[in-house]
C-alpha cells in the first residue's frame, strides 16, 4: 500500500466506524424467524441455560435466542443504559432490588394478561417470590430460581474442639457457647464468620429477632428487635469470638470457610459449589438449617425472568418466559446443581448434584423465611446500610450498633420519603 | 537617501518566502485532514462530554433518562451532603501523598544519572513497569499485599515482631496506603522526565561548581535543581490533576464489592461520582460533582501557573 492510500485510510477509520454503528435494524433471521437475547449474569449457569434454550427452540423453531451474559459487576448499569439507549436484551434476569425500579418506569412488559391467557398461574413457584416480581397488581417477572440461607460447618474443626455438630436444635445461645471452644488465635481461627454481608448475615438474623427492614415507605433500622439481630454479630466481634469487618473486607466469609479459618458461616445454596469442588472441603463440610433466635427466621429471594417492554418481539419474548417458568426448565436447572429451581417439585435434582451435602436445609427453611427486603430504589439504601454499619463492626472502640442504626434509619428515611409513592 | 542598513532590512522583506507552503488551499486542507481524527476525538470525547456535564448538572435524571430542569439545586443537594465534604477532604490528602512522587522521582533520577553506574536502562525499565501496568492489576496485586491475615507485607512485618493490621479496610491506614500505591506506580513517568531533565544540564555548569568548591549536595540545591524547576513544575501540575482524579486504585483495593469499613474513609470525589451516577443513579447530582471536581483543578492549576512565576527558572 502507498503512503499516502494508507494515510488516508487511517483518516476515514472514524467515519466508518461510526457508519458501522448505524444498522439498528430489529434482528428478523432467514425466513421470518424471530431471533430474541436473552441477558444473563451468571457464567456458571450458561451451560443450563444454553440446554434450556436448545429445548425451546426445539420445540419453537420460528424462534432463535441468543445468550448474553455480562457480568454482574456491569450487568445493571449497561442494562440501564442499554434500555435508554437501545440495544437492549428481550428477555433478561431480574432481581429483588431492581425490580420496582424497572417495572415503576414502564421498562418491563406486563406479563399478567398473556400469563392468563396462557392458563399460566405460577403456583408451583414460592408464592413470597411471585409476589416480590409483582408491582401494583401487575406482574412483571417469573420466578427461575431461589435461594435462602443455610449453616456450613466445617466438621474437622467441630471434631478437633470436642463440639457436636450444629443441628435444627441450635439456638443464638448454642452458637455463643460453642464459640469460645471454636477459637484458636495461634491459627487465627474463628468459630464464626459475622461479615456485613445483607444478604447472608444481616438480614437472617434480623429476621430471627423479629426486626424488619422496610415497610410502608419506613425503614426499619431504629426498631430495637431490628438493632437486637445485628447485636448478635457486633457482640461476637466485641467478645473476640468472631473476626470483625477489617478481616473480612480483606477476606471474605466464604473464603475465611474454605480455608479453614472459621468453623461456621451462613451461606447461599450457590456457595455449595465452592465447597464441593474441593475434595478435601467436600469431605469436612456439613450444612444445616440456621440457628434459632427469638424465632426461626431466614431470607427468602430469586432471581426471575421479565422482558423488555421495548422488545420488537413480544409475543416470542413472551414464549420463552412461559417455557421458562415450567416443570422441564426446573429440571434442567436442578440438575446442573449451578441453581436451586424455583418450580416447586424440581429441587430433588438439585440435591441428588451434591448427594454429600444435605442440601435439604435450603428448601426446609422456605417456610422460616421472610421475602427479601425490597422498595423502589432499592439499591440507595442498601449501600447506606455497609457505609454507616461498617464503623460498628469494627469491634471494641467503634460505633455502637444501636447508634449506626439510627444514622441509618434516618438516612434511609430520607431515601425513602423521595420515592414516588 | 537610503542607507545600507534600510536596503538591507528591505531585502530582508522581500526576501522572506510570501507564502508559507500550507497557505495554499490544496496543501491547508491537507494539514486540516490530518488534524482532524484527532480534533474529531477531542471535540467528540471530551468537549461535548464536558459541556453536556455542565448542563446535565442544572438536570435531574431519570433511571432511563428522561431529564428534567432543576437549576441550581444538584448543587446546593452536593453542598449540603457530609459524604462530599468528606470525599473532597480526602481527595486533597490524596493529592499532598500523590505529590511525593516528585521528591522520589527526583531522588532516583539524580542517584541514576551518577557517573559509571551500571545498568541504568534496566533500573528505569524496572521503574516504568508499574506506571504502564493497568491500575487494575496493580490494584489487585497490592491488595493482596496488604491482606491483613494473609498478606505478604504483614507476615514481613511479623518478622520483627510488628503488628500489622488490615492496611486497606483500617480507616486509619487505608487512604495512605492507597495513596502509596498511587506514588509508586506513578513514579516511572516522573523520573524518565527528570532523568531528561537532568541530562539537559550543562555539564559545564556542574565542573564550574566542582572547581568553585561546591560539595554535592550543594550541586544539586544551587545548579541541579533550580535548572530542573520546568520539569519539576510541569510534574507537579501533571501530578495534581492526576491525584485529583483518583479513581481505580481505590475503587479496586477498598471498594468492591464486600463491606469495607475504610469505604468513607477513602472516598475520594471520583468514587463518590462513580457511586453516584453508577450504582445509584442520580445522575443529575453525579454530574455536579464531577463539575465541581474540574473546577477545582482548574483552579489548582491557574494557581499553581501564577506561582510558577516566583520559583520556576527558564534559562
Amino acid at each position: 500500500m502507498r503512503r499516502r492510500s494508507f494515510l488516508s485510510a487511517c483518516a476515514l477509520t472514524p467515519v466508518a466506524a461510526t457508519l458501522g454503528c448505524t444498522s439498528s435494524e430489529p434482528d428478523r433471521g432467514s425466513g421470518g424467524r424471530a431471533r430474541i437475547s436473552y441477558g444473563v449474569w451468571d457464567q456458571l449457569q450458561v451451560p443450563a441455560m444454553r440446554t434450556v434454550v436448545e429445548e425451546f427452540t426445539a420445540e419453537h423453531p420460528e424462534i432463535e435466542v441468543d445468550i448474553q451474559v455480562t457480568p454482574f459487576a456491569t450487568y445493571w448499569t449497561r442494562l440501564q443504559t442499554s434500555i435508554t439507549g437501545g440495544g437492549a436484551p428481550d428477555v433478561f434476569w431480574m432481581n429483588g432490588p431492581n425490580i420496582r425500579k424497572f417495572a415503576a418506569y414502564g421498562t418491563l412488559l406486563p406479563l399478567g394478561e398473556r400469563l392468563a391467557a396462557a392458563g399460566e398461574d405460577l403456583a408451583a413457584h414460592p408464592p413470597d417470590l411471585v409476589e416480590l416480581y409483582r408491582y401494583q397488581g401487575e406482574q412483571y417477572g417469573v420466578p427461575k430460581d431461589y435461594d435462602c440461607i443455610s449453616l456450613y460447618y466445617n466438621k474437622e474443626l467441630f471434631d478437633a474442639a470436642g463440639v457436636p455438630y450444629p443441628d435444627e436444635t441450635w439456638t443464638w445461645d448454642t452458637v455463643r457457647q460453642a464459640l469460645p471452644e471454636l477459637r484458636n488465635r495461634e491459627r487465627n481461627q474463628y468459630g464464626i464468620s459475622s461479615a456485613i454481608d445483607r444478604q447472608r448475615n444481616l438480614y437472617p438474623t434480623i429476621f430471627q429477632n423479629e426486626g424488619w427492614v422496610v415497610r410502608d415507605g419506613r425503614s426499619g433500622f431504629a426498631d430495637p428487635a431490628t438493632i437486637g439481630g445485628l447485636e448478635y454479630w457486633t457482640e461476637l466481634i466485641e467478645a473476640d469470638l468472631a473476626p470483625n469487618a477489617m478481616a473480612t473486607a480483606d477476606t471474605d466469609g466464604r473464603s475465611l470457610f474454605l480455608g479453614g479459618n472459621v468453623a461456621m458461616y451462613h451461606g447461599l445454596p450457590n456457595d455449595a459449589a465452592a465447597a464441593y469442588e474441593e475434595p478435601a472441603v467436600r469431605e469436612r463440610t456439613g450444612i444445616t438449617v440456621l440457628p434459632r433466635g427469638r424465632v426461626r427466621g431466614n431470607v427468602i429471594h430469586g432471581l426471575a425472568n421479565v422482558v423488555n417492554a421495548r422488545t420488537p418481539h413480544p409475543d416470542a419474548a413472551f414464549e420463552l418466559v412461559r417455557f421458562m417458568a415450567g416443570r422441564r426448565v426446573g429440571e434442567i436447572q436442578g440438575a446442573s446443581g449451578s441453581a436451586l429451581p424455583s418450580y416447586r417439585g424440581t429441587e430433588s435434582e438439585y440435591l441428588a448434584s451434591k448427594p454429600e451435602f444435605r442440601l435439604q436445609s435450603f428448601i426446609d427453611q422456605v417456610d422460616d423465611a421472610t421475602a427479601y427486603p425490597v422498595s423502589l430504589n432499592t439499591n440507595t439504601w442498601e449501600n447506606l446500610q455497609y457505609q454507616i454499619l461498617g464503623e460498628a463492626w469494627i469491634g471494641a472502640g467503634g460505633l455502637s450498633v444501636a447508634e449506626a442504626c439510627r444514622r441509618l434509619a434516618q438516612e434511609m428515611d430520607t431515601v425513602l420519603a423521595e420515592e414516588p409513592r | 537617501m537610503t542607507t545600507v542598513e534600510d536596503a538591507t532590512r528591505t531585502a530582508a522583506v522581500d526576501h522572506r518566502p510570501r507564502r508559507h507552503w500550507l497557505d495554499s488551499g490544496r496543501s491547508r486542507l491537507t494539514a486540516y485532514l490530518f488534524v482532524a481524527p484527532v480534533g474529531l476525538g477531542l471535540l467528540v470525547f471530551y468537549l461535548y462530554p464536558a459541556v453536556a456535564t455542565f448542563v446535565l448538572s442544572f438536570t435531574e435524571w431519570g433511571p432511563f433518562g428522561g431529564n428534567t430542569f432543576t437549576g441550581l439545586s444538584n448543587y446546593t443537594t452536593v453542598f449540603a451532603l457530609d459524604t462530599f465534604w468528606t470525599a473532597l477532604g480526602n481527595t486533597v490528602l490524596y493529592m499532598l501523598i500523590g505529590l511525593a512522587v516528585v521528591p522520589v522521582a527526583i531522588a532516583i533520577a539524580v542517584l541514576l544519572n551518577r557517573e559509571g553506574l551500571r545498568g541504568v536502562a534496566v533500573y528505569r525499565a524496572l521503574y516504568f513497569i508499574p506506571f504502564v501496568t493497568l491500575p487494575v492489576a496493580s490494584g489487585m496485586v497490592w491488595k493482596w499485599l496488604y491482606n491483613g491475615d494473609y498478606g505478604l507485607i504483614n507476615a514481613f512485618l511479623s518478622v520483627f515482631g510488628i503488628p500489622g493490621t488490615y492496611w486497606v479496610a483500617n480507616p486509619g491506614t487505608a487512604l495512605l496506603a492507597i495513596g502509596v500505591v498511587q506514588v509508586w506506580s506513578q513514579v516511572g513517568y516522573y523520573l524518565i522526565i527528570f532523568i531528561a531533565g537532568i541530562k539537559a544540564i550543562p555539564r559545564d555548569y556542574l565542573e564550574a561548581a566542582e572547581l568553585d568548591g561546591a560539595g554535592p549536595l550543594r550541586r544539586l540545591f544551587s545548579i541541579t535543581l533550580p535548572l530542573l524547576s520546568p520539569s519539576i513544575f510541569f510534574c507537579t501540575v501533571i501530578s495534581v490533576i492526576n491525584t485529583l482524579q483518583i479513581f481505580d486504585l481505590i475503587y479496586v483495593m477498598a471498594q468492591s464489592s464486600t463491606a469495607n469499613p475504610a469505604f468513607n474513609a477513602t472516598q475520594s470525589v471520583v468514587t463518590l461520582f462513580y457511586q453516584m451516577a453508577f450504582v445509584e443513579n442520580t445522575k443529575g447530582t453525579a454530574t455536579a460533582v464531577a463539575f465541581v471536581l474540574m473546577v477545582l483543578i482548574a483552579a489548582l492549576t491557574a494557581i499553581q501557573f501564577w506561582l510558577q512565576r516566583k520559583w520556576v527558572s527558564y534559562v
